[in-house]
Parts: structure tokens; sequence; C-alpha cells
């Protein structure tokens, strides 16, 4: 056991480590955030960073069925809280 | 194929009440869906059609309507239901152009009040239902009955996903839900029977309330509902094996470049037999035909004009018939997405978009549908630099063109491991590309920079094992298109062509014909040397091509291949067909083969008319310059401007005479 302290530190998903998971939390507003809502980046769900491009884009993310690529400016629209740490 | 008239629903709304409430199958049907659900499929499977179809989201760019027969059991009449495959769509809020081909009409359809006899299959994709249910209500509330098919259920049954029809009736009602089968003709089957049901499908009642320009959860509500989600089974572990590689930052890229090596290889190895087939069948027949037929202008016209222009097209058809399979391999297999991943980064530093890749590895088979897949480009500007760059993608009517002149001044042999010819093909296949971004990035210097955002968002669809059957109907179509259109067209060229160039002013004809004291005509075997290059020279085609010659000279050609240019304006393939045609009329040569003749062909002072400067100068032509009718059509279509397709006409066409201007004053000192 780590005696790393029960952390909900918010973060983006943009700045996942490649095959981390964490949950989402919220996804901005907007035209591009209500499309990610619609492709099923639906707060709630856990979310996973699978792969990242060529020079660390695009960015490959899991959640439930959806397999999907974002740009980084894209998956900074998507608040995630970090579930790992809770884990361990 | 037409596209569907949106008007119709106006001027049938005369129709009386009585006449509506007794109809029981709908007037039309409309197929709505996520992308890549699997619509077209089902579209061709019920309507006999064949659209083109591949695991990538966005292949359906319009909407394609067809004719869908229903014979009904009782006294076996049949009725025809116009069916409609709408592009795929996540909401009806269109983010880019190929989504507002499907939006527009399904609002236009609800506002105009008359869809009691509309039926919408809605196509769920199983394998992510709560996506697909977000939309399905939003379709259902805009007052639409509705048939549900639960596609790719198989599918979806290894990842532990079954749709639970008895929860979805409960809340809905007697409407139609229909499990996808392994089988499509089992499917379709269905279907049929379910739309049978149509007067018993209740109207929804509309939820005005419902707000959507508010996103709302409700589609993973029902997908606990209406789904039971179970422990997915182990195949899934394999397709994560195989991103691992195939999107890894290094990897990735590297099985990318090994994969198009290995096609462009490939097209040369794997097609010489089929080709030396062709060959070899086209000259026995030119060979029978001239000993049965009477010598008149009518076989002279067979012989020498029609014949020898199918025969210069016939023989690309093995290479073409490879390039598709390829191409439809990548498409069906769900590698495409996966390439579009990896392209991403590279392709936003030209201006471009990762989903530029889908053009631009379509544009390897034919510019014209290429171009209109760049509807799934969302950012305007992107789409835009996209339609103008991709006709420097080789496409597969300058295979022919490429091929020929390779073979004309490059030696048989190996370079290496690889074969010499296929390495310049490649080599060349490579200078399209860096045509491609060269050009995006000056345009991306001088095009305004636009205001809306740049997307990609790109689904990664599960890969499949391509289907043979698939792969090979595309195959066949494209090669039967490409024998079609291209054959029409040379046919047409090649018989003017052969009169223009057997013909010329009386006066100066009958003067070469003293010269040479041709009396021998009836006997056309024993022509005297040098009288059919003379003839040629003197004919409508040559006097012609001798206009053009001082433009052509600086790039090397003469006025033959001037000729050849211009014809190939229709079509870049029809050159092939005009050269056969010129050089079998203007030549002495014994060989029946384009490369050989014109590889002899000499220049007035003696020297190779193909050596490697002209060669290399008009393959160079060929490369950049804008030589397609139809794709500057397409081009003002999708742009809807006349200049922007002038000015890509103008810009291409004149940085290939640049270019090959270039190549050939470099080359020939």
């Amino acid at each position: 056991m780590l005696s790393i302290p029960l952390s909900f530190a918010q973060m983006k998903a943009s700045e996942l480590k490649v095959g981390q998971k964490a949950r989402i939390l919220s996804v901005e507003s907007g035209v591009l955030g209500r499309r990610l809502l619609e492709m099923g980046f639906i707060p709630g769900k856990t979310i996973q960073l699978t792969g990242k491009g060529p020079f660390g884009s695009p960015l490959a993310f899991r959640v439930d069925f959806l397999h999907a690529a974002l740009r980084n400016a894209e998956a900074e629209l998507i608040e995630i809280e970090n579930i790992e740490s809770e884990i361990r | 194929m037409q596209k569907p008239n949106l008007l119709k629903s106006k001027t049938l709304k005369v129709k009386s009440a009585e006449e509506k409430e007794n109809r029981l199958l709908p007037r039309k049907i409309l197929l709505v869906g996520n992308p890549n659900s699997g619509k077209t499929t089902l579209f061709n499977q019920l309507t006999g059609l064949n659209q083109k179809i591949a695991n990538y989201p966005g292949v359906t760019v319009e909407s394609k309507s067809g004719k869908f027969s229903l014979i009904d059991p009782s006294n076996r009449i049949k009725t025809e239901i116009e069916l409609i495959d709408l592009p795929g769509i996540y909401s009806l809020n269109a983010i880019s152009e190929d989504e507002k081909q499907a939006v527009v009409p399904i609002i236009q359809f609800a506002k105009t009040g008359d869809i009691e006899d509309i039926l919408v299959i809605f196509v769920v994709d199983t394998n992510n239902p709560a996506r697909s249910l977000h939309l399905y209500l939003a379709v259902r509330n805009l007052g639409f009955k509705t048939l549900l098919l639960m596609n790719m259920a198989p599918m979806a049954a290894e990842k532990g996903i079954y749709p639970n029809i008895e929860s979805i009736q409960r809340d809905l009602g007697p409407v139609p839900v229909v499990i996808s089968s392994k089988s499509r003709g089992k499917t379709a089957g269905l279907i049929r029977e379910a739309v049978r049901k149509f007067p018993s499908i209740p109207i929804p009642v509309e939820h005005n309330s419902v707000d959507h320009s508010v996103f709302n959860n409700q589609g993973v509500e029902l997908e606990k509902q209406w789904f039971t989600i179970k422990e997915p089974s182990q195949k899934s572990a394999r397709q994560k094996m195989a991103d691992r590689i195939f999107m890894h930052p290094v990897w990735g890229p590297i099985c990318f470049l090994t994969l198009l090596l290995l096609v462009f290889q490939s097209l040369f190895t794997f097609s010489a037999y089929p080709t030396d087939w062709i060959e070899g069948g086209m000259d026995k027949l030119t060979r029978f035909l001239s000993g049965v037929l009477s010598d008149n202008l009518l076989s002279q016209l067979v012989l020498e004009g029609v014949l020898p222009g199918l025969t210069g097209i016939f023989v690309f058809i093995p290479q073409i018939a490879f390039l598709f399979m390829f191409i439809a391999i990548m498409e069906e297999s769900g590698y495409l997405s996966r390439a579009t991943f990896l392209a991403d980064n590279l392709m936003r530093r030209f201006g471009l978009n990762g989903k530029s890749l889908i053009p631009f590895a379509g544009g390897a088979a034919c510019a014209v549908p290429a171009i209109l897949s760049a509807r799934t480009i969302s950012n305007p500007r992107e789409r835009l630099l996209t339609i103008l760059v991709t006709p420097w993608v080789t496409c597969s009517a300058r295979l022919p063109v490429f091929v020929t002149l390779i073979a004309v001044f490059v030696p048989e042999g190996n370079t290496g491991w690889v074969s010499t010819r296929g390495l310049v093909l490649g080599v060349f296949y490579l200078l399209g590309v860096v045509a491609v971004f060269s050009g995006a990035w000056l345009l991306n210097l001088f095009f305004k920079p636009e205001k809306s955002p740049s997307l990609f968002m790109m689904e990664l669809p599960d890969y499949r094992a391509p289907q043979v059957k698939t792969v090979i109907k595309t195959m066949l179509e494209r090669v039967g298109d490409f024998v079609w259109n291209a054959g029409k067209i040379i046919l047409a060229i090649s018989v003017v062509l052969w009169v223009l160039a057997s013909f010329g002013p009386p006066s100066e004809m009958q003067k070469i014909n003293e010269k040479y004291a041709v009396q021998s005509l009836e006997n056309p075997e024993n022509l005297p040397l040098g009288y059919k290059a003379e003839k040629l020279e003197a004919s409508f085609a040559g006097k012609f091509g001798k206009i053009m010659e001082p433009v052509l000279k600086p790039l090397g050609f003469d006025w033959k291949i001037g000729i050849g240019l211009l014809t190939s304006f229709a079509a870049r393939e029809v050159f092939v067909g005009t050269m056969n045609t010129i050089y079998g009329l203007g030549n002495d040569a014994d060989s029946d083969k384009l490369s050989e003749i014109m590889a002899s062909e000499k220049r007035p002072d003696g020297s190779k008319r193909f050596d490697a400067a002209t060669s290399l100068s008009l393959m160079v032509f060929f490369l950049l310059a804008m030589q397609c009718m139809s794709t500057f059509a397409v081009v003002k279509k999708e742009t809807r401007s006349l200049k922007l397709a002038l000015l890509q006409l103008f810009l291409m066409t004149g940085i290939a005479y640049v270019a090959s201007f270039a190549v050939y004053q470099t080359l020939s000192v």
C-alpha cells in the first residue's frame, strides 16, 4: 500500500498517460463538447487513453464500447478525475 | 441512381385522408443511424444496388435512393417502395457537409408534416447502443414511425451485449425490432417481414418539451433498460493487440509505409502475367481480323483505330484490379481509420486534416469519388485544401501512361531486390504525394485563415476480416467502370482521331501518293518505307498537332505527343489509346507493342524521340497537370465555385508546364 492520499485531482483527458484510466466528470459546453457527448464521452463513464499518435498527437480513447481518436485540443474539453489513486 | 426528391412530399399532400388511412405500406423508407453502423450494406441488400461500403465512419457522403420491392404473400402483388440511404449522423446537429446531407432531409420531412406514410428504419449499432439510442429518441420525437434494427448483433454478442426486445416494446409499444443475423439475406428477410407490420406501428406522441439543444443522458439510461450487458469474450483482446502495433507512434508509420511499398511492388510483379495474356490475346484477335476482313475503309478503321485504342486500355485491367483490391482490403479491415490517426499530426502542419487521408487514398483510384469523400472534413478550409490537392495523387488513369512510358526508357531488370521499373513507378507515386503536400503547404500560406475550429474526431471501428465477396465485388465493379467508361471515350476518340489522322487536304495527300508512286495501295503489306509517316504528318491531325508544336517543343514534345495531350483531357488514360492509334498509323516498325514502337521512334536528327529527358518530362507533365474533365466538374460542384475550379485547372497545368520544362531542359543538355 502506498501512502497516496485519496486525491480526486481534477485533470483533463489530454493529461492522461497511455493505459491510464479515469472517470469523466464533465465535458465543456459548446459545439465541440456537444459532439463529444453525442459520440459517447459521457460524464460518469470510465475513460482510458489507449495510445498516442506520432509525436504525441492525436490521442486514442476508449469509453465503454467507443474507441475514438481526438486531438489534444479536443481532449482538453473533457474534465476527468483520477480513479487509479483511489484504487491503490 | 437518382437523388431522392425531397419536394415530392409536398405534391403528394393532395392525397385524400381516406387513401392515407388505407395505406398498408410506407411510401418512403429512410435508413437512419450512426456512422459505420451498416446502413449501406443493408441498402445494397434490400435494393440489389451496389453502393460503396467500407469499415470506416463516413463512407456514405450523400443520400442515395433505390427501389425496395415487397410482395404481398396473399395476392402476390408487388409493391415498390422508395428506400433512401442517408449518411451516418450522431445527432440532428450537423457539423460537416456529409451530416447535413442526412439531417436536412430528415428535418424537411418532419416539417412538411406528411410523415404518416414514411417509415424510418433506424439502424442501431448494437456494439455501442447508448449512442444510437440517443439519436433514435431525437428522430422518433420528430414523429416518425420507426423500425429498430439491432445491427451487427452477432459481433455485439461476442462483446457481451444483448438487446432485450420485450423491454423495448414494453416502453415503445408494438414497434418492430429486428435483430440482425450473420447472414445478410436472413436479416433482409426479417426486415421485409417487419415492414409489412407498418400499419400497426404506433405514431409516436411528439415530445415538444424535449429540448434537443441540450444534451441529455437518456441514451445511457435506455441502454441499461433495453440491453443486457455481460462480460466481454476474449476476442476483443486481439483487437487491442493489433492496435498496439498499428497505432504505435513508431511501428505504426513503419507498418504503413512498408504496406504501401509492397502494394506498388506487387502492382508490377503480380500483374505481369495476366497483362501478357491480354496482350497476346488482343494481338491474335487483330491478326485474325486482318486476315478475315476485306480491305476497305471500315476494316481499316477497326484495325487501325478502334482495336489499338482498346488494347491500350485492356492491358491495364490486371493492374487496376490489384490496386482496387488493396484499397478495398484497407477499407474493409478498418485499417484506414488507423492510418488517418497516424497521419493527423503531419497533415495538420500542412493545413490539412487526418481525415484528408481518406480522399488521398481514394485518389489513388480516381479523384472524382475521392473529392466527394472530403465531405467528412468538417472544417471548410481544410476541406477545400484537400479538394484542391487531391487530383495530384497518382490516380489509376495515370497508371497506364506511367507504365507505358517507363517501359519505353527504363530497361527491364532489378535494382537490388526490387524491379527497376517498379521502383521508378514507386518514385512517381511518391512524387505525387510530394506534390500534394507542397501544394497544400503553398495554398495554406495564401488562403485566409478561418475561424471555425479544426476538428479531428475519428472513430476507430473494430477490425474485421475483409469479406472476400465484398473485395472481389469492389474489384470487378471498378474494373468494369474503368473498361466501360474509358472504353466509351477511347472508342469515340479513336474513331475521330483515325479519321483526322487518315485524311488530309486532298491536294497534299495526292502529292504524297504520287511521290511514292502508290499503286501498291491494294497491297498494304508492301507500302514503301516512310510513306505512312509522311501521310500522317500531312493529315488533319498532323496539321493540328503542328500548330501546337511550338508551345510543346521546350518540353521535348512533338506534335504527336501534342495530340495525345489534347485527347487526354477527356481522361488521362486516353493518351495511351491515342498513342496506339497514332503510332499504329504512322509507323513502319515490326512490333505491335506500343512501348517498343515508341522506343524506336526517331527525331529528325536520328536520335531517339523518347529518350530519358522527353519521357521523364512527359511523365512529370502527367503527374502534375489537371487533365481530366470529370475532376474539373466535380470540383466545381463541391466547391460551388467556377472560380476555384478554374484556379485549380490553371495552377495545376501551369505548374506541370514549368516542371516539365525544367526537367527537359536540365536533362537534354
